[in-house]
């Protein structure tokens, strides 16, 4: 049954081929399923700056940055140029290129815990490793997490429900964000069998607020991870170089063992890190970390001239200075049509929800038609900035918004 | 975690009294062989467990309604264990119900087992049977009612249903089909009892799922389904609160493995 009616006539045709083919049509975060299908486009065709445009021909200003790692802008010309240089000499070799040693030695510069570090391709392989990690330096078993975080894909952490058996969440304990006695009660029945605490810096789960971190509760897990001997690592994937380049773990002010980067360290090109402590330096390198890419030469380049940049030009006061703006004016003209609406998260990763509306009906809706006046949006999870978000295109935001707010309005 | 291979006989015997005998009752609405089959019967019945458990169906006034609430001459049926229930519902092993009133009724029991033979046919087709868009409307829309109902059982005593129940949001998740004749089944979590029902909202809805094509909600009714693609594909649409009709869905795929 092909919609007709849809205003991505091009993507829908295209995603029934893909139906046909591909298991879901698109499967994962960037399923149709995950925004609004049928209301938002499902393939995109280019970008440049803070804007992209889908294979119908509609362009928007980009507030997700493909989920995450677009932290410079799309198809950033500095950035492009030095893979377009490496790409020429090679990418793929039977050993490292140098980029390596000077990619981990730039990292270790920045974060300001970290003695050493690892690469790899996505978040859930520094995720999964950095469990690892803190199981051989423990020799315990259990990894606590918080209740409804996002860690990736692998068993341990995905939040789908397929081809999973009782034994992949058998070691895996859940606490409450923000709950110093929920984690203190699972330390004090299982202190010694806990080989580490993974958090994201605050709390950004799908079909809900954001939450910023109680310092209080950070300083819990730090000081029981210290006392039990248990590892605690910051998920940073998300959040890592928006906040502040040395790691989330700097705007926040706590001090993690291990912590893992992706996303935004090399401007899309496929990248992940994790960076430790001296003393977890020989579990580290007793746990067997590797695939066929991950030694590529191209997104070291990448990763070196992105974090370059990030730094040169402070993106993330930039972020923070943009996400503030446009939570003001979405405040503002939320407020000017009769609406309550919710700002939440740090400035630069910022996300906005309806009050009263736990079913994210009002949300969806809004989202809808926001996307009429070139503004992606998605409905349902936090959203992300890049440097080339401007005054003006957060301006054109929020004139976008008023706009779409006064919709909805009219069609309560 | 898989349905046991040993499947609890209380779980499942409530399945067909709290499900499947309901059933009945869209099946004579809508299905002109069953409706035909009950044309001015006059009668009930009522099968209880030792335990307590039990489900009926009347017939009267050209349809069947399930439950309680009608003035109509029911024969009572003991089935003295659940694994009875299982092997009568199932028609596997020996279940012997013993009648404990509403004797007068006793000779209808041939037109019954002629109805549930027909809720048989519905709901587990011949393939060949499904390529009549009418029968598929029927069958789909019987398999919808039957699934409601039957996750409020599983919410209850299925251990993936028990897990999940605490975690899942108080609110209301509505499955619409696509034909106006049809209501909508809804499952209301708002208060500590899971409740199924069709028809009006008893509040707004957190999440609705509405198919849009006959053949999507067979398939999706029979596990057989790509659901993000038939989403994508807006043959299915979604609204609203996702994860609850995510971890829903994780439940009513065990229905038909209990079943079968």
């Amino acid at each position: 049954m092909l919609n007709t009616s849809s205003p991505y006539p091009k993507s829908m045709a295209l995603f029934h081929r893909a139906a046909e083919l591909i298991p879901g049509g698109i499967y994962g975060h960037a399923t149709p399923v995950a925004t609004i299908p049928g209301v938002l486009p499902y393939y995109a065709d280019s970008g440049k700056g803070c804007r992209y445009t889908d294979i119908d021909g509609n362009t928007y200003i980009d507030y997700m940055c493909g989920y995450g790692p677009i932290i410079l802008g799309h198809a950033n010309e500095e950035v492009d140029a030095v893979t377009r240089e490496r790409q020429a000499k090679g990418d793929c070799f039977n050993h490292p290129s140098p980029l390596m040693v000077e990619l981990a030695e730039r990292l270790v510069g920045l974060v300001d815990f970290a003695d050493w570090s690892v690469f790899a391709k996505n978040g859930s392989d520094m995720t999964t490793w950095a469990t690892m990690v803190a199981r051989q330096h423990t020799g315990r078993k259990k990894v606590l997490k918080v209740a409804g975080a996002y860690h990736g894909t692998d068993a341990w952490c995905t939040p789908g429900h397929g081809g999973l058996i009782e034994e992949d969440l058998s070691q895996i304990l859940n606490f409450k964000w923000n709950d110093s006695e929920s984690i203190a009660d699972l330390f004090a029945k299982h202190s010694d069998d806990i080989a580490c605490v993974i958090i994201t810096p605050f709390h950004h789960p799908a079909f809900g607020n954001s939450v910023l971190p109680d310092p209080e509760f950070l300083k819990t897990i730090r000081n029981l991870c210290t006392h039990h001997g248990a590892l605690f690592i910051v998920d940073d994937i998300r959040a890592g170089f928006r906040l502040n380049i040395g790691g989330s773990h700097r705007y926040f002010g706590f001090e993690p063992d291990l912590v893992c980067f992706c996303k935004a360290m090399a401007n899309g090109y496929p990248i992940s890190s994790t960076l430790g402590r001296k003393e977890y330096k020989v579990a580290a390198s007793n746990v067997f970390l590797t695939g066929s890419y991950w030694n590529n030469a191209v997104p070291m380049a990448a990763s070196l001239k992105t974090l370059e940049l990030v730094e040169k030009h402070d993106v993330p006061a930039h972020l923070e200075k943009m996400g503030q703006r446009l939570f003001d004016g979405l405040t503002r003209e939320a407020k000017a049509n009769g609406f309550e609406v919710v700002c939440s998260g740090p400035p630069a990763i910022p996300f906005m929800s309806f009050a009263d509306d736990p079913g994210f009906h009002r949300m969806q809706k809004f989202s809808a038609l926001i996307a009429k006046e070139g503004v992606y949006f998605h409905p349902h999870h936090n959203w992300f900035l890049c440097a080339e978000h401007r005054e003006a295109d957060i301006d054109e935001t929020i004139s976008g918004a008023g706009r779409a707010f006064a919709a909805l309005k009219a069609e309560q | 975690m898989p349905v046991p291979n040993t499947k609890p006989s209380l779980l499942v015997s409530r399945l067909y009294l709290e499900a499947v005998l309901p059933t009945l009752a869209p099946l004579c609405r809508y299905d002109s062989k069953a409706a035909t089959m009950i044309e001015n019967e006059t009668f009930g019945v009522r099968f209880a467990l030792a335990s307590g458990e039990h489900g009926s169906i009347s017939f009267h006034d050209n349809q069947a309604s399930s439950g309680n609430g009608t003035n109509v001459s029911q024969l009572n049926l003991l089935l003295p264990t659940a694994a009875q229930c299982v092997s009568l519902f199932s028609k596997k092993g020996l279940a012997i119900p013993i009648p404990l009133g509403g004797w007068s009724v006793l000779p209808k029991m041939g037109l019954f087992q002629k109805v549930t033979d027909r809720l048989e046919a519905v709901l587990q087709p011949d393939p060949a049977d499904l390529e009549d868009p009418d029968f598929l409307a029927i069958h789909a829309h019987c398999s919808l009612f039957l699934a409601v109902r039957a996750l409020v059982v599983l919410l209850e005593l299925d251990p993936e249903g028990q897990k999940l129940l605490p975690k899942l949001p108080k609110g209301i998740a509505v499955f619409r089909y696509r034909h106006e004749k049809f209501p909508d089944q809804w499952i209301d979590l708002t208060s500590n009892t899971p409740q199924a029902g069709e028809g009006e909202l008893p509040g707004p809805a957190l999440v609705t799922l509405e198919f849009k094509t006959d053949q999507t909600a067979q398939l999706a009714m029979a596990n057989r389904l790509d659901s993000l693609a038939a989403l994508g594909k807006q043959e299915m649409v979604l609204t609203g609160y996702v994860p609850f009709a995510d971890s829903l869905d994780l439940v009513m795929k065990r229905i038909q493995p209990y079943l079968t």
